[in-house]
């Protein structure tokens, strides 16, 4: 496969959605891949509208206001078109083929349909906060239960930096390698953890992997061999890559991974190999 | 009466005796310091230049040509050498008012200094800066503060939805803000068909859990923008604490070379400062913290780093001793500076680094000379050069600005104290006409160097002369003169000056004949000029410039112009005339004629009736009727109307020198009695008849001995001029030599019955005791004639009185 072909992106009004529309149209214009843009109307807030005494309090504390469906059904569309237009103004901006589509429902649900005939979703991610959960429920349904690759991007992160590869020498490493190659940006840095069992598999993961570079490409190997999922978020998050790319999940396990993402302020991209 | 006095041909031109220097060549000569004969315009220029007081400015006057700039340079380059070197000027931004840029006066040499220190400042803080900002210390620090704001946020939220969840209640987003609902087992929000179906009591305990939840709610709201603003204080201190830092570094070597001067300490603490307030300016937008773009110091804020830059005005750094400046395009803008304009996206922008010097910046402590009458040429120059002197400020404003004619904001930059000493090189004319219709002038320009145009001719004049064509060979690089060669070009100085008395110390007029000369030795093939070649030089120029002349004269030759120079005529005159077409004057005769007639006691003369004639042309003519009415009919009515014609003449005529001529013509008519056409005259006269100096006599007599010359020359020809022009007989050599050999003549009358006499080989006459003149006389006809005018008149008066009294 050449390239993700479609591209889902999840909007919202959140900072980490519109970062994540603008890197979703850059990696589209840069795979020649076309845009989805999808916005879910979540059926809770449909819900919550219906109630009698339904009331929303407003972010800054400058007073409340009584919902009603129509209110609600108001605000919903207005959001939808606001987030269609600067859909098409990202990807006019960029020249990359697009469509807005929205959907009514559970937003994880609507998300996991949408991917189908997707190569990648991507979404938005609350930045990361000391005591807080960051993956959300739907975040943790997509990158669980997502039939193509999901990359979660918080705000105010750059397509730059290093990009480092986690890499364990089975099928979903090797293709979190090959589609790592294919979306990094031309400027930015390859780096490679070998995630070895034992020390005697160093050079064999090494090798594979050297086998699956493009020609010339420069890059960087580093290496861990033992320890606990701790020693492992903690390697992690010292080579502080820009983007981390991963299989999978990798047989890292839970904890690993929320110990990343709960940590790490950059782009998570996790591979789906579809072949 | 005394008779006319027939001058021989060594009155003709006063040679220099080549014997009187000791000289073979002037190289032998050593330099002149000064020109000769200009001593008083050399004092006044070293009193005008050494004062030091307020109007001691110094206007120049003179010919142009006669050596003041290169003098007035000369006395400037001594003095300015022995006073100090001027300041440097900078202007540099005024971190209070923006559109004031400030001044800064810095030692001779520092101007550019201070320009490279903050260069470099500038470079270092855009590297140190961002290196500070990405530093593991500083987002250490920072995302401390961040974190305590989202703990102080997100912890009583979290708290609030673990108190909701308690409840059965979900704590959710809306599009504006924030809500609660009653949740179901998946913990998602009940439908509302489910909730109505809740027992009543139930539903109200939700309805008031909502409530007590959405007041608690509402309180963290409030704390929020508290926490936030908070926040963004530390964050805000703790930039100005990194950035100060930086700074400090930077700058605490670059203060130690500024420590003398308190107005750079002064700036630099602006600098500082502003630095601190603006640190992302410093910082490119992509590598500026994510932070940094929430509190506005992202790259759209960034305000160009052109405000640190220091705009060196006036660069001292190799002046050696006071600036002189002298200013050959005296516009306001050259003078006064400009303020330059740069186009962006098609607006015009302006700042404090597009401020231009001007030639009073760059004179300042110094000497700035100017011609007046470019000066005076150019739109408010004169006006603004005044009043920056009597301000003793020098200020940069366009001329928009100075006449409003734009009312958009620019800048006003501080003015610079000015203490500049103005040389003011300009013509006589112009110094009268300034002193005159300007009452400022005498305040500002109380120093008047007067050049002179000539010199006293005597030994040691020429003495001093030939030192001076030495240090002209010299400066010119030109081939040396022999003494005969030498003494030919002080003869011609005298000429130059129409006097043979005098020499002319125009100095560019003698530096071209000197390289004139030159030309015509080495076209010789010589190495030194003798003689023929400044003969050469002035016959060659001449020649050159002789088209207009040779026309007259060929046009007289051709019966074109009617002047006779042989035979008598009644009431014709041959009068001469100077003219200058440009290059040179020349002479040429002019026919005067007069014809008389009974009338009331007037001269008419058709020049003057026409409007061709100028002011003393026709108090000249007033004159004549006032020696005729006092000499010839004191004691009876002056009854006749006579008019004066200047034959062939079709433009104006200025000038007294005709008065001789139209008065001879006059009473040659009146007594009718011819006058010999071989002589022509030239002469003012007053009311007594006695005859007055003119101007122009060498070339008046050259003219008319051209014509002569040209029919052939018949021993009677000749011309009169008055006995004061005598000592400024300069004529040229081949009039002279005509006069030695008896084929020309030149007299010299005093008065005009001299005059009368000669020309119309009649005695005139002198007046007896009774006012009458001998018989037969020329007087005695112009009196007898008169007197019976004035009875024909009276006679006619008569009959016409008794045809009159007949009639009635």
């Amino acid at each position: 496969m050449s390239g993700h072909r479609r591209i889902l992106v999840a909007l919202d009004t959140s900072a980490g959605a519109r970062a994540a529309l603008h890197r979703a149209a850059s990696m589209a214009r840069r795979m020649e891949a076309e845009l989805t843009g999808l916005f879910v109307e979540d059926q809770n807030l449909l819900r919550l509208a219906g109630l009698p005494f339904a009331r929303e309090l407003f972010a800054g504390g400058t007073g409340r206001r009584d919902l009603s469906p129509e209110t609600m059904e108001r605000a919903l569309a207005n959001e939808a078109l606001q987030l269609q237009r600067e859909l098409k103004a990202a990807a006019v901006e960029l020249d990359v083929p697009w469509s807005f589509h929205t959907a009514r429902g559970r937003v994880f649900q609507e998300l996991l349909a949408a991917t189908v005939n997707h190569e990648l979703v991507a979404m938005g991610m609350a930045d990361a906060r000391p005591g807080q959960l960051r993956l959300g429920s739907n975040a943790r349904h997509l990158l669980a239960e997502s039939a193509c690759s999901v990359m979660l991007i918080p705000p105010g992160t750059l397509p730059t930096g290093v990009m480092l590869v986690m890499f364990d020498g089975r099928a979903s490493s090797r293709a979190a390698l090959s589609r790592a190659q294919q979306m990094r940006e031309p400027e930015q840095a390859l780096e490679i953890l070998l995630l070895a069992e034992v020390p005697g598999r160093l050079t064999e993961l090494r090798e594979q992997a050297s086998s699956l570079l493009e020609r010339d490409q420069a890059v960087t190997f580093h290496i861990f061999t033992a320890g606990d999922a701790a020693a492992l978020v903690a390697a992690v998050l010292r080579l502080a890559p820009a983007t981390l790319v991963l299989g999978e999940l990798q047989n890292l396990g839970a904890d690993v991974l929320e110990g990343v993402l709960g940590r790490l302020h950059g782009t998570v991209l996790q591979v789906r190999d579809t072949q | 009466m005394s008779d006319a006095i027939r001058l021989e041909a060594d009155a003709l031109y006063r040679r220099c005796d080549p014997d009187q220097f000791s000289f073979q060549s002037t190289s032998e000569l050593e330099d002149l310091d000064d020109v000769p004969g200009q001593q008083r315009a050399i004092e006044a220029i070293r009193f005008g230049i050494g004062i030091r007081r307020e109007g001691y400015n110094l206007y120049a006057l003179g010919v142009p040509g006669a050596g003041r700039h290169a003098l007035i340079e000369r006395y400037l380059r001594e003095r300015a050498a022995a006073e100090p070197s001027p300041p440097d000027w900078v202007y540099v931004y005024n971190f209070d008012e923006t559109h004031k840029p400030r001044a800064l006066e810095l030692p001779a040499g520092r101007g550019v200094r201070l320009r490279d220190d903050m260069q470099q400042l500038m470079e270092d803080l855009q590297v140190a800066l961002p290196a500070a900002f990405e530093s593991e210390d500083y987002r250490a620090r920072r995302k401390e503060l961040e974190d305590r704001l989202e703990e102080q946020q997100g912890a009583p939220l979290e708290q609030l939805n673990e108190k909701a969840k308690e409840r059965g209640l979900l704590l959710i987003r809306t599009p504006s803000g924030m809500a609660f609902a009653p949740m179901t087992e998946e913990r998602e929000v009940m439908p509302p068909d489910e909730f109505n179906k809740l027992p009543e009591d139930e539903r109200d305990k939700v309805r008031k859990d909502i409530e007590e939840l959405e007041d608690e709610l509402e309180k963290i709201f409030h704390r929020a923008p508290r926490w936030q603003h908070e926040a963004q204080r530390k964050i805000r201190e703790l930039d100005r604490e990194i950035t100060g830092v930086a700074v400090d570094n930077l700058m605490e070597d670059m203060r130690k070379g500024w420590h003398d001067l308190p107005a750079v300490q002064k700036y630099l603490d602006a600098v500082r400062d502003d630095v601190i307030e603006n640190a992302g300016d410093f910082l490119g937008g992509d590598e500026a913290p994510q932070a940094m773009a929430m509190f506005g110091m992202a790259r759209q804020n960034q305000r160009s780093l052109r405000r640190f830059q220091v705009n060196v005005l006036v660069d001292n750094s190799i002046t050696q001793g006071a600036p002189i400046i002298f200013e050959n395009h005296a516009s306001h803008q050259h003078l006064f500076g400009r303020i330059e304009h740069l186009s962006q996206m098609g607006n015009l922008f302006t700042d404090f680094t597009l401020i231009k010097a001007g030639a009073l910046h760059r004179a300042n402590r110094g000497y700035l000379v100017v011609e007046a009458r470019k000066l005076l040429s150019q739109p408010f120059a004169w006006e603004s050069l005044k009043r920056a002197l009597f301000s003793s400020e020098v200020r940069v404003e366009t001329l928009e600005q100075e006449l409003s004619l734009v009312s958009t904001v620019s800048l006003e930059p501080e003015a610079l104290k000015l203490d500049v000493k103005v040389i003011l090189v300009g013509s006589r004319q112009l110094y009268q006409l300034l002193s005159h219709y300007d009452p400022e002038f005498a305040q500002l320009f109380k120093v008047a160097a007067d050049f002179e145009e000539n010199m006293g001719r005597d030994i040691q004049s020429q003495d001093l002369f030939a030192r001076m064509i030495a240090t002209l060979l010299r400066k010119e690089q030109l081939l040396p003169l022999d003494p005969e060669a030498t003494a030919r070009v002080i003869e011609h100085s005298a000429r130059e000056a129409n006097d043979a008395e005098k020499l002319s110390v125009h100095v560019q007029s003698i530096t071209d004949l000197l390289r004139e000369a030159d030309f015509w030795a080495r076209e010789q093939g010589r190495g030194m000029v003798c003689r023929e070649d400044v003969q050469q030089a002035v016959a060659a120029r001449r020649y050159r410039a002789g088209r207009v002349p040779e026309k007259i004269q060929e046009a007289i030759q051709r019966g074109t112009l009617l002047i006779a120079t042989a035979g008598e005529r009644i009431g014709q005159v041959n009068a001469l005339s100077v003219s200058n077409d440009g290059q040179m004057s020349f002479g040429h005769a002019m026919r005067i004629t007069a014809r008389v007639r009974l009338g009331k006691g007037e001269v008419k003369d058709i020049q003057r009736e026409v409007k061709l004639a100028g002011p003393i042309f026709s108090k000249a003519v007033m004159t004549l009727t006032g020696y005729l009415g006092a000499h010839y009919a004191p004691d009876f009515p002056l009854l006749v109307a006579a008019s004066l014609v200047f034959e062939q003449t079709y433009g104006g005529i200025e000038g007294d020198s005709a008065t001789l001529a139209e008065l001879i013509a006059l009473l040659s008519a009146l007594g009718e009695v011819p006058v010999r056409q071989s002589l022509a005259i030239t002469g003012s006269a007053n009311q007594y008849g006695e005859a007055q100096a003119i101007g122009g006599v060498n070339e008046k007599i050259e003219g008319f001995f051209d014509t002569c010359d040209e029919r052939g020359l018949t021993g009677e020809q000749g011309v009169l001029i008055p006995e004061a022009n005598i000592k400024h007989l300069m004529l040229r050599e081949d009039v002279v030599e005509a006069v030695r050999a008896g084929k020309f003549h030149i007299y010299a009358v005093a008065d005009v019955d001299a005059a009368l006499s000669l020309m119309t080989g009649m005695h005139a006459g002198d007046k007896d005791q009774h006012g009458r003149f001998p018989e037969d006389s020329v007087n005695d006809r112009v009196q007898q004639r008169l007197l019976l005018m004035a009875d024909q008149t009276q006679q006619w008066s008569k009959g016409a009185s008794g045809d009159n009294g007949g009639e009635a």
